[in-house]
């Protein structure tokens, strides 16, 4: 016992090191982390197989990382933003979930499986995007509410996507009663949880006060949030639901700052982790990726660049943009990333492969497009001559 | 002019001036305290013209300035009332004052009082608009500007006898 937790403890600090030096890297090449973190896990695979300890920390990665949505997230604000980009929302559904669905089910695979690859290509990467966009100050420019808007519409539509998925798995097909069934649990889920934030909320905000500088704080945080997690995931709807629950309890609060800080660092060594584990699964599968597999990934690859970019374009025509800004848009939001590693959590081994060369591509190509942005709508749109007294120049 | 308050969901929050010129000033604070200003010359502009980064200190310093703390111009009327209201004190340090051996800034004359130390008379020299490292020496006589009750609360505050 006492010389595997020796080994333990010298696998887990080589781990924790390893990723931080290639976050650095990333840090350094101005690329996105959950690039080199899934790497990581690819080239460490055969060290890592059969660490249950390690997949199990990972697996707080997917609670911490909607719980911390949730945080962002207050319903008031929520419904204002909703009312201005419920039109744009829907067309994100439209071309880059629906549309796929049809896809893949048109290249003969079953309900599940393109349900499964849908939700793998549905949301763009908040966490790539918002990054580019501040790094490059483009916070004030016109498209900038627009995309935000997307992300939170995105944050919301994905958890609901994710306990589908869940409910999914476990009976494989796909019948009215079915969807019947996950309708009523996800609407009871809400139904409970709005009784409960507004019962509690101000004794809530009170104990929060009382408790926090307290050292017993950081278990009554961590537990409230797993524990709404293990109950969403034990009536089938996916811990993201109730994480992402619990952190939009505690913004109705309006306690977010004080526990955002004091999750943090928990936060980004379990999703660190998480990413590191997705991409040893994939070297654990070492199934031959064989060539319809190939083709249906470039088809898949194509129609998420052509969907995000129009989804972008379209609906900032619809929301008031110019046509360059509107492309801005569409550019920024074509990158994939953290919610699809998380859908890969209901993946068959066979797919793996697919979804983590996917998750790659597109968080890759993705960040190339966001960072070009402008540049790439200007050679569309080019900017009318205009007599400038300072002239800022983008790269 | 009109402004325009947007929230920026894992940002912050956008506010938008626009001025009686067409001009815009985007102003965004951030989640983390940075504040973020940008300018576009042209209110339809997709694009700013400048932009800059303050921190919060910085932005505080900045939003002082421009709110007049540090110089507000006046109309000719308003200058002559606020000369009648003006008062300029010449005030000796003695031996135990509390002003005595400290420089002007160790003393945060104008952040305690309001007013403003604009000469000091050493012997035979004449400070003129002394330094705030300048160190206040026994025997000095410092000239004192402010209003009434600004030489009031200076008075009070050092221990200067009248």
């Amino acid at each position: 016992m006492a010389e595997h937790s020796y080994s333990f403890l010298l696998l887990f600090g080589a781990i924790c090191v390893t990723l931080f030096f290639l976050g650095y890297i990333a840090k350094i090449i101005r690329f996105p982390s959950i690039v080199f973190f899934v790497l990581a896990g690819i080239l460490l695979g055969g060290f890592i197989s059969g660490e249950h300890t390690l997949e199990r920390i990972s697996e707080l990665g997917i609670v911490l990382l909607f719980f911390y949505l949730g945080l962002e997230f207050k319903i008031e604000r929520a419904l204002q933003v909703a009312k201005k980009i419920w039109l744009v929302g829907l067309l994100d559904i439209l071309l880059n979930f629906a549309l796929i669905i049809l896809l893949m089910k048109l290249l003969n695979f079953d309900l599940f499986t393109a349900f499964l690859i849908a939700g793998l290509s549905y949301a763009s990467s908040s966490a790539i995007t918002t990054k580019i966009i501040v790094d490059n100050k483009r916070v004030a420019n016109p498209e900038t509410e627009l995309i935000l808007g997307l992300m939170v519409f995105e944050d919301i539509f994905s958890p609901l996507i994710l306990a589908i998925l869940s409910s999914f798995a476990v009976t494989k097909t796909l019948s009215l009663k079915v969807i019947v069934i996950i309708l009523i649990k996800v609407l009871a889920v809400f139904a409970i949880f709005t009784a409960i934030t507004f019962l509690v909320r101000d004794k809530l905000a009170k104990l929060i006060d009382s408790i926090l500088e307290e050292d017993i704080f950081v278990l009554f945080t961590l537990g409230l949030v797993i524990l709404a997690a293990g109950i969403t995931k034990k009536i089938g709807l996916s811990e993201a639901l109730g994480a992402f629950l619990a952190g939009v309890l505690i913004a109705e609060c309006g306690k977010e700052k004080e526990i955002e800080k004091y999750l943090l660092p928990i936060k980004d060594l379990a999703v660190a982790l998480f990413f590191m584990i997705f991409g040893a699964s994939i070297a654990i599968g070492k199934i031959k990726i064989d060539e319809r597999l190939i083709s249906i990934l470039i088809v898949l690859i194509a129609f998420s660049i052509v969907g995000k970019f129009l989804t972008g374009f379209i609906g900032g025509l619809l929301y008031g943009l110019s046509k360059r800004s509107a492309a801005i848009a569409g550019f920024s939001i074509i990158n994939r990333g953290e919610f699809s590693v998380v859908m890969t959590k209901f993946a068959p081994s066979t797919l793996l492969p697919l979804a983590g060369v996917y998750v790659l591509t597109m968080s890759l190509l993705g960040t190339i497009f966001a960072q070009y942005a402008p540049t790439l709508a200007r050679l569309i749109f080019p900017r009318k001559k205009k007599k400038k007294k300072r002239k800022i120049s983008y790269t | 002019m009109k402004l325009k308050e947007v929230d920026l969901p894992g940002i912050g929050k956008k506010f938008s001036l626009l001025t009686s010129h067409n001009e815009r000033i985007d102003v965004i604070i951030h989640i983390n305290g940075k504040r973020e200003m940008f300018i576009f010359e042209d209110a339809d502009d997709d694009e700013p013209d400048a932009d800059v980064i303050l921190n919060e200190e910085e932005a505080n310093q900045l939003g002082s300035i421009l709110m007049g703390v540090y110089f507000k111009p006046e109309t000719e009327k308003a200058k002559e009332l606020i000369l009648k209201n003006l008062v300029i004190e010449w005030v000796e340090v003695d031996k135990d004052s509390p002003l005595a051996n400290h420089t002007l800034k160790e003393l945060e004359i104008r952040k305690r009082t309001g007013t403003t130390v604009i000469a000091i008379l050493r012997g035979k020299d004449f400070i003129i608009n002394p330094s705030p490292t300048e160190v206040i020496k026994e025997g000095d006589t410092l000239v004192v500007v402010g209003s009434k009750e600004q030489i009031e609360n200076f008075k009070k505050e050092f221990k200067v006898k009248d």
